[in-house]
């Protein structure tokens, strides 16, 4: 073998693997991402529709549908190699997926604000996320993900003293952002990736 | 004078693999398997060869019910490889 072989070797196998390691993220942000917003959307049309109130458990679907789809792409991608960056990765959505759900039961038990919080934790896991990955993409829209977030708060102050039916609207609302930041923090980036991996 | 190529990693199946390992933290063998395009009694041979000189360590189990194994490059094989590039850069200026 002479040395301009050994180079080849070299680079195409380096070049190769780095492709593959990459291909792995963009599928788990369209996965969370379309659940959230596919879910939030069916939510919104009960609350608006008035239908029967037991439907709120339907927000547990995000995590019983994102979990699922995580463990089936997981298994299909079970003989890819593993990088320093997935086990960091995986640990930061284990992190923040938790905390996620004590947002989730925390709205539930006592009426913390579920979309504030859960908005917060999952912006904070993709703007590190696009830091650990060097992903500007990622990390531009978990920060546009995470100044969104405040507009749960600011819009609560706003209109706090507009009386009963505000209340109601406040809700309704709340849905709707929740929907569409999901959109920019995980379907949007998630499909930048998938065309990246296309390409190479 | 220039440093003579290491013979262990101076073959194109061994390279790939370890230019593969160099990268990540682990692979199956599988797909060293299909990255590299060589046979399994080949590759076998060659993760043998690595093992034994210390440069990669393998690692079997189960993945479910089917049997796995993985590949991990050592300390030792990335002192080689990290030698093996320079020399190979050296040789290609004198080139």
């Amino acid at each position: 073998m002479d040395n301009q072989k050994s180079l080849e070797i070299i680079s195409q196998m380096i070049a190769d693997t780095s492709a593959q390691i990459e291909s792995n993220s963009g599928k788990y942000f369209l996965a969370w991402g379309y659940t959230t917003v596919a879910v939030s959307i069916f939510e919104y049309f009960v609350m608006a529709l008035h239908l029967n109130t037991a439907l709120i458990w339907a927000w547990w679907l995000i995590p019983v549908i994102g979990g699922c789809a995580t463990l089936l792409l997981a298994r299909r991608e079970a003989s890819l190699p593993k990088s320093y960056v997935d086990r960091s990765v995986s640990a930061v959505w284990t992190v923040f997926g938790i905390s996620s759900l004590f947002a989730l039961v925390a709205a539930m038990v006592y009426g913390a604000s579920m979309f504030y919080l859960i908005v917060l934790l999952m912006g904070m896991g993709t703007v590190i996320t696009g830091a650990i990955c060097r992903n500007r993409n990622l990390t531009l829209c978990g920060c546009i993900a995470m100044l969104l977030a405040l507009i749960f708060p600011i819009k609560h102050i706003a209109l706090k003293n507009m009386g009963s039916g505000a209340a109601e609207w406040i809700i309704y609302s709340d849905i709707i952002i929740f929907a569409v930041i999901f959109l920019v923090m995980m379907v949007i980036p998630g499909h930048i990736l998938n065309r990246r991996y296309r390409k190479q | 004078m220039l440093k003579p190529l290491d013979p262990l990693l101076h073959s194109e199946l061994r390279l790939a693999v370890v230019s593969i390992l160099i990268g990540v933290e682990d692979a199956d063998f599988v797909y060293l398997r299909e990255r590299t395009g060589a046979t399994a009694g080949n590759l076998s041979v060659q993760i043998d060869k690595l093992s034994k000189a210390g440069y990669i360590e393998v690692v079997k189990g189960f993945a479910g019910r089917k049997p796995r194994t993985l590949c991990r490059i050592t300390e030792l094989g990335r002192a080689a490889f990290s030698s093996y590039v320079s020399a190979l850069k050296e040789y290609i200026e004198v080139e």
